[in-house]
Parts: C-alpha cells; sequence; structure tokens
C-alpha cells in the first residue's frame, strides 16, 4: 500500500505497475461529471439549443464609461492587479479585463497605467497591453514606462501605488486580481485624487473594503465571468450555463447533507472524503 | 507559424502540463512524480528569471526618465538603491560565501528601513479605515441602515463598554460574524470554486485566450 497525499492508503494495480491514491474517488467522478457537463453545455448552446443569458454587471459595463471620463480629462486610466501573480484563475480572470480595458484606451487614445507586484505579471501584460493597443489603431499610445512593477513586498508596493494615484491622479482606478489589506489604501487614495472606481475580487475578507470604498464592486464569481461576459462568446457562454448546473448538483449535494447529518447519517462524509 | 508560436504553443504546454499535475494528483508512478516534482523546482527557477527581467525592464523604463528629466530624483533613488544592493549582495556572496538574505548589511538595512517602512505603511490603513466607515455608516437608503445597524451591533459587541450596555452582546456579535456572516462567505466561496473550475476549463478547451495577449 502506497501512502496518498492526505497519508492515506491508495490501492495497487500491480498489472502497470502503478496505484491511485485513495481518498480521490469523489473528486475524480465529480471533476468527470462535470467536464461532461461543461462539454454538454458548450455543445448544445453553439448549436443554439440552449441560449444562456449573463445578467447585467454594472461594473463592467462601468469601464467604457470610466475609459471615456478619462479620455474627456486627459487624465490616465490606472490598472491595478494587486498581489496576483501570472497563475490561478483570479489572475487570468484579471489579464482577461485587462485586455479589454487597454483596447478601450487604445480606441479612445487614452493612457493607462498598469502597476503590479508579481514580476512574473511584467512580461505577459507588457505583451497584452502592446497587442491591444495595436489592435486598437493605437500603437504609438503604448508606452513601456507605464507598465509599472512597483515591488513584491506588500506595503512597498502599496506605498508604490499611493504615490503613483496621487501623483499621476487617474480618472478611473480599476482594481481587478488578488488584494489584502492595501486594498482599502488604493481605494481611498482614488477617492481622494476623484477617479471612477471600479473593483473585482474573489477575497471575501477585501470585498467590504472595495463596496464602501468603490463606485462599483465586482464580487468573486462576478470577478472570474468577467472575460466571458466582455466577449459575449457562444463557447463561453455555456460554461457559464454549466456552472449553474453545477451549483444546483452543490446545493442539492448541501441540501441532503443538512438533512441527513442532524439524523445521524453520514454516508455523504464517507462518499465525498470529507 | 507566427499563429503556431504565439497561441498554439503556449496552450499546448499548457494543456501538457496540466494534464500531468493532475495525474500526479491522483497517481502514484515514480517517473510521473519525480517529473513534476522537477517541473516544480524549474517553476521557481523561473520565477527568479522572471524577477531578473524585471528589474532589467524596471532599469530601462528609470534610464529612460532620467534621459527625459536629470533631475528625476525618485528615479535615480530606486536604480541606485537597487543597483547597489545587487552587486554588494552578489560581491559578498561570489567573494565572501556569504549568502544575501544572511549578509549582516543587507539584514541591517532590512530590519532598520524595509520594515519599519512596512509598518508605517499599514498604520496608514488604520486611518483610511475609519475615513472608509465615515463614509460608509450612512444611512442613505435600506442597505446602508441595515449595514449601519449591523456594524454598531458590531462594534459595541466587540469593545468591552458592550457587556456594560447588554450582557447579550459580545454573544450577538459573534452571531453575527459565525451565522449570517459565515453563510455569505461559504457561498461566495462555493460559487468562486466553481465559477474557477469552469474558467479553468476554458483554459485548457482554449476558449479563454485573454492571458495570452494575442489577438483572436
Amino acid at each position: 500500500m502506497i501512502p496518498s497525499r492526505k497519508g492515506e492508503e491508495s490501492v495497487e494495480i500491480a498489472s502497470v505497475g502503478q496505484a491511485l491514491r485513495t481518498g480521490y474517488n469523489a473528486t475524480i467522478v465529480f471533476t468527470l461529471v462535470i467536464m461532461v457537463l461543461i462539454a454538454l453545455s458548450i455543445y448544445l448552446t453553439v448549436r443554439g439549443v440552449l441560449k444562456p443569458k449573463i445578467r447585467r454587471l454594472p461594473g463592467i459595463d462601468a469601464i467604457d464609461e470610466a475609459i471615456g471620463r478619462a479620455t474627456e480629462l486627459r487624465r490616465p486610466v490606472h490598472f491595478c492587479m494587486g498581489q496576483s501573480g501570472i497563475s490561478g484563475s483570479v489572475a487570468l480572470a484579471a489579464l482577461a479585463v485587462l485586455r479589454y480595458t487597454a483596447r478601450k484606451c487604445a480606441e479612445m487614445k487614452s493612457r493607462l497605467i498598469f502597476s503590479f507586484a508579481a514580476a512574473s505579471v511584467n512580461t505577459v501584460a507588457a505583451d497584452l497591453i502592446k497587442q491591444a493597443y495595436i489592435e486598437g489603431n493605437y500603437p504609438e499610445g503604448y508606452r513601456p514606462e507605464d507598465i509599472r512593477w512597483l515591488s513584491e513586498r506588500q506595503f512597498a508596493y502599496s506605498a508604490g501605488v499611493l504615490g503613483l494615484v496621487l501623483r499621476e491622479k487617474p480618472a478611473a482606478n480599476l482594481f481587478f486580481g488578488f488584494f489584502m489589506g492595501e486594498a482599502l489604501l488604493f481605494a481611498e487614495s482614488g477617492y481622494r485624487v476623484g477617479a471612477i472606481q471600479i473593483a473585482g475580487t474573489t477575497m471575501s475578507i477585501v470585498v467590504p473594503f472595495f463596496v464602501v470604498s468603490c463606485d462599483y464592486t465586482l464580487i468573486s464569481e462576478e470577478m472570474i465571468i468577467a472575460g466571458t461576459y466582455i466577449s459575449q462568446e457562444p463557447h463561453q457562454l455555456g460554461t457559464i450555463q454549466a456552472q449553474d448546473y453545477m451549483r444546483l448538483i452543490g446545493l442539492t449535494i448541501l441540501g441532503i447533507g443538512c438533512v441527513l447529518t442532524p439524523l445521524g447519517i453520514k454516508f455523504l462524509y464517507d462518499i465525498l472524503g470529507v | 507559424m507566427s499563429l503556431m508560436f504565439k497561441r498554439y504553443v503556449p496552450w499546448g504546454i499548457l494543456v501538457a502540463m496540466t494534464s500531468m499535475v493532475a495525474a500526479d494528483t491522483i497517481i502514484v508512478q515514480t517517473d510521473l512524480n519525480n517529473m513534476i516534482k522537477s517541473a516544480t523546482t524549474a517553476l521557481s527557477i523561473i520565477g527568479s528569471f522572471a524577477v531578473m527581467v524585471s528589474v532589467i525592464l524596471l532599469t530601462r523604463s528609470h534610464a529612460g526618465k532620467i534621459r527625459k528629466n536629470k533631475l528625476a530624483v525618485e528615479s535615480w533613488t530606486l536604480l541606485g538603491c537597487m543597483w547597489v544592493m545587487i552587486i554588494y549582495g552578489l560581491y559578498r556572496f561570489i567573494f565572501a560565501g556569504v549568502r544575501p538574505i544572511a549578509e549582516p548589511t543587507i539584514q541591517y538595512i532590512f530590519n532598520a528601513i524595509v520594515a519599519p517602512g512596512d509598518s508605517t505603511v499599514y498604520a496608514l490603513l488604520y486611518f483610511v479605515i475609519a475615513s472608509a466607515c465615515y463614509r460608509a455608516f450612512r444611512a442613505k437608503n435600506m442597505r446602508s441602515l441595515i449595514l449601519l445597524i449591523v456594524g454598531i451591533v458590531f462594534i459595541i459587541g466587540r469593545a468591552p463598554i458592550g457587556q456594560l450596555l447588554y450582557v447579550g452582546m459580545p454573544d450577538l456579535a459573534n452571531w453575527i460574524l459565525n451565522v449570517p456572516g459565515a453563510a455569505m462567505v461559504k457561498a461566495l466561496l462555493l460559487a468562486e470554486v466553481i465559477s474557477s473550475f469552469a474558467l479553468n476549463i476554458r483554459v485548457l478547451l482554449g476558449q479563454e485566450r485573454g492571458w495570452m495577449g494575442r489577438g483572436d
């Protein structure tokens, strides 16, 4: 028997010389179910059988308005990605919004300042913004010095963003990514310079900070589906439909668990391996 | 060819690595497990290179600023501090064998400048919390009224005066945190996990290409 990652036992499969770790049965089954659901939803959406709609997200709609205002005021747009590295769904979602913002800035001939903490974001973001400016027929608007890696240290980065906002006085502040306590510092400095502020994060402890200080806040899932909301591509919308089915399955299991657990029936615990 | 290198090669690497990491999670197979272990090590090395690339880009950016404006004090300060630290750290490492993280001068600079700077910025947070509370706690509509009431109950419940005013106040504050508060957080977590999963599937299927920074 070979111990699993969780310190459990695993089942040896002698014929192929491999072993499956135990404790992952439910994970494997749920992953497969979800993948089938997503594939099915994409197929049905592309064929036009399903017509999923995402409810209006004022925060995303307001990005155009904020960039337009920045153009009129001849002040820059500041996009802040927080401490997000290049890995993880939050970073991917934030980069999708960054790409859209950069494209809009190019179309409206506005200046975009991008600040971030993780060095790994640098080259990807630079390439992404440059490409967006080229696609927006305003390649001369791309300024490498406006892609600002401030620091990998949380509060050094915070100090950098505070200084940047107070010096450059952006007309729009967009916060999309991973933030912690520094979120309120950023949002308050933006409020002081009179910027329209739009934030999106999955960190539940940071959401209240953004809600009180920003004009629009995308919470949790809203932030992650922002890319899909912007593109409205049927392939991507299909996965959003699948998300609803997954949520339904999750809530059903949750409901069953709420009923069974007080009765002392704990087979769900055994199946799910919790 | 260009499209191949710009889009399909990164996507192919992503799919291959994701599949192998997923397999490593559930399968015990020495070669695979070792390979993923090596890949994880390589990832941290690549991360270090990313820092080096960023240092070079930062130097170029600030050198450009200095060329335009000779009195760009912040650029001079940043470049001076950064390169002096890098060169000194490397010098001590090469000629004295002291790792930069254990170098006494660098440690002193960290303890005397960086750590107090961190604490100062952290302390600013308390002022902005007060400023944000002042704006948030105004009963402009029903939702902000609820926020105001909950906020007041919670603040009083957490302060010693809460128990003097009403014995059950601390319990009430804890209840708000542990029952409705926790329920909301769990709901957000569930939504986040599901949407992250769907996003990752979209990326694996090559439908989410925003991160590549290339046109469709």
